[in-house]
């Protein structure tokens, strides 16, 4: 990055950290070629009128210098501080109030210009005692206007605030989609039961995604990283008459159970964009916790909790992190372009430390008989859950208990970790004959899910049987339009199949001489 | 003391080696701006603190010697 400093004093010194060419003092007859420019001035050393008269001459050569470089350059600008103000007459402001002009001018010109970039100089000057900002005999003798000695701090602090400008502008959106972009989750509550337009919440998240469409017309690239059937949210795309944000304005898709750091990376594989460049929205904080801890490099900034909150959410997110110099035709094909540039390989890599992860969240399954207070809660998951559920039995809590009376067992599952309990989130059903148990159902909610904690359930249900003396247990998994993530879930867990029909599968595990494992990643209550 | 002087211009002005005859007028990189850079460690080397006159006299190794000698008597 080649940097170009206008300046009215021998400066070189403070800006050794970049690669830079200078101007000749209060010189705007020529600007170099750069890909940035910098603007330095130091408050003149001279009387107060004449140094006041000069100050206000400085606006006159900046703005002139701002229109010769054009708007698709960034123009950094510094304050000016006056270091050296003799006041014999105290009411005389002349030079304050010059330089006051002087920096108002500033702010007022990176309000038109938004490659106009202003740094506070006061916030460097300030650290110091004034008599410590020049010496004065490097002034005379070369014309210091600042005494050398702060060069080193100087750079320092340059380069932060230079960094904080130029980081400013991220490339990439990477966007959840459930409690996201709309309110539900599509695979429980279907097109149809989303909140997307129409009366509050739906107006929210539509609001919420115009508001993002307008930011890839400003060339933020658009990708999507959601734990979803592919199929239902391509349905959704199509059907649902308020989406806004649909297939063709992403640049990347992963919607899949992969877990997200993984597909993140993807994502930035695919578009060939550094991983510094990406912002990712999730309403789910384990999901945020995840990101942030495995690629600290994607901003992750805290989704609100209200829908109502969504507006000022994305007013924060936009101004901080895809603040716009300049829109090229260039940025606004950003999307299409990195789309046909993407390598669609389907990469399986690994997360090497899910297993850490895992444990930072300190996961507590808690595995209970289903009583009177949780059976109503139980049964109302057999009705509503969908994705992750092995048979779609649905049951109202007269059969479930029935179901018990019959000497069958039903199991719910708790998940709490550090940032919260999720309630009753799993169940399990199981007739009992004898030394012969069925899985009837097995289901969780897909909040849940991506842990593994469907498998340590699984598990921990088998192990609990056989400690009570059941010797085989048998399962089904009865495929639906939603369950296909969980074809093999059974396989995964040490069922064997013994035979298949119309992709209807039935299994069975003998538990006499089965050492069952429970995973140490969870805590068991 | 001359080896300090030597050490220091060679690094200001990156070079791999400089002679004892160096002097602003035979050395290229030896600019204004770099001789205010030579001064300004020559300070912090020395410890002392020079006055205009003497860094405009300080144009070569030989010269930088005879003033720090003078200095620190």
């Amino acid at each position: 990055m080649k940097y170009f400093v206008f300046r009215n004093a021998t400066i070189e010194r403070f800006f050794q950290f970049l690669p830079t060419g200078f101007s000749g003092y209060e010189d705007v007859s020529s600007v170099e070629e750069a890909e940035r420019y910098i603007w330095f001035y130091l408050s003149p050393i001279a009387e107060n009128e004449v140094a006041a008269q000069k100050v206000k001459h400085y606006v006159d050569l900046l703005q002139m210098t701002a229109s010769k470089i054009g708007a698709d350059k960034m123009l950094i600008v510094f304050t000016i501080k006056d270091i050296f103000n003799v006041k014999t007459v105290l009411s005389d402001n002349a030079l304050a109030d010059a330089v006051s002009y002087y920096n108002d001018a500033l702010y007022e010109l990176s309000k038109q210009s938004r490659n106009i970039k202003v740094i506070d100089f006061d916030d460097f000057c300030s650290r110091y005692p004034l008599i410590e900002l020049i010496d004065w005999k490097f002034y005379f003798v070369s014309q210091m206007g600042l005494n050398p000695r702060l060069a080193a701090d100087f750079g320092s602090w340059c380069s932060s605030q230079l960094n904080a400008i130029e980081l400013k502008r991220k490339k990439v959106l990477v966007l959840d989609l459930d409690n996201t972009l709309w309110g539900g989750i599509l695979g429980e509550d279907g097109i149809e039961g989303v909140a997307l337009g129409g009366d509050y919440p739906g107006k929210a998240f539509s609001i919420f995604q115009h508001l993002i469409l307008e930011l890839s017309k400003q060339g933020v690239i658009l990708a999507v990283c959601s734990k979803n059937n592919i199929e239902d949210v391509r349905q959704m795309w199509k059907l649902h008459p308020d989406v806004v944000l649909k297939e063709e304005y992403f640049a990347s898709l992963r919607i899949n159970w992969n877990n997200k750091a993984d597909n993140i990376r993807e994502i930035a594989e695919e578009l060939n964009i550094g991983l510094d460049s990406f912002v990712f929205l999730d309403d789910n904080p384990t999901e945020r916790e995840l990101i942030k801890s495995y690629i600290p490099e994607v901003v992750v900034p805290d989704f609100p909790e209200k829908p109502y909150d969504l507006p000022m959410f994305f007013k924060d997110v936009a101004e901080r992190y895809f603040s716009i110099y300049n829109i090229t035709t260039e940025d606004k094909d950003k999307t299409q372009q990195y789309k046909e540039n993407a390598v669609r390989a389907t990469m399986h890599k690994s997360f090497t430390n899910m297993e850490n992860y895992i444990r930072s969240l300190e996961i507590v399954l808690s595995i209970k008989d289903a009583n009177d207070l949780t059976i109503v809660r139980a049964s109302q998951m057999t009705q509503k859950t969908n994705q992750f559920n092995l048979t779609t039995h649905r049951y109202i809590d007269a059969d479930l208990r029935q179901i018990i009376n019959n000497e069958g067992k039903i199991f719910t599952l708790s998940v709490s970790d550090k940032f919260g309990n999720s309630g009753i989130t799993g169940l399990c059903i199981i007739k009992i004959e004898g030394k012969n148990a069925e899985f009837d159902s097995f289901l969780l909610s897909c909040r849940v899910l991506g842990k593994d904690i469907e498998k340590a359930f699984a598990k921990y249900v088998l192990k609990t049987l056989q400690s009570e003396g059941i010797e085989q247990v048998k399962a089904t998994y009865i495929p639906t339009i939603k369950n296909t993530q969980v074809a093999d879930f059974y396989d995964r867990v040490g069922f064997t199949c013994l035979h298949s029909e119309d992709a209807i599968k039935n299994y069975i595990i003998d538990l006499r001489q089965q050492e069952i494992e429970l995973s140490q990643n969870y805590r068991y209550l | 003391m001359r080896d300090r002087i030597k050490k220091v211009i060679r690094q200001v002005l990156q070079l791999e080696n400089v002679e004892d005859t160096a002097s602003q007028a035979t050395c290229l990189e030896w600019d204004s701006l770099r001789h205010l850079d030579i001064v300004l460690e020559l300070e912090l080397e020395f410890d002392v603190s020079f006055e205009p006159e003497e860094m405009a006299k300080m144009t070569s190794v030989e010269a930088i010697e005879q003033v720090i000698k003078t200095k620190l008597q």
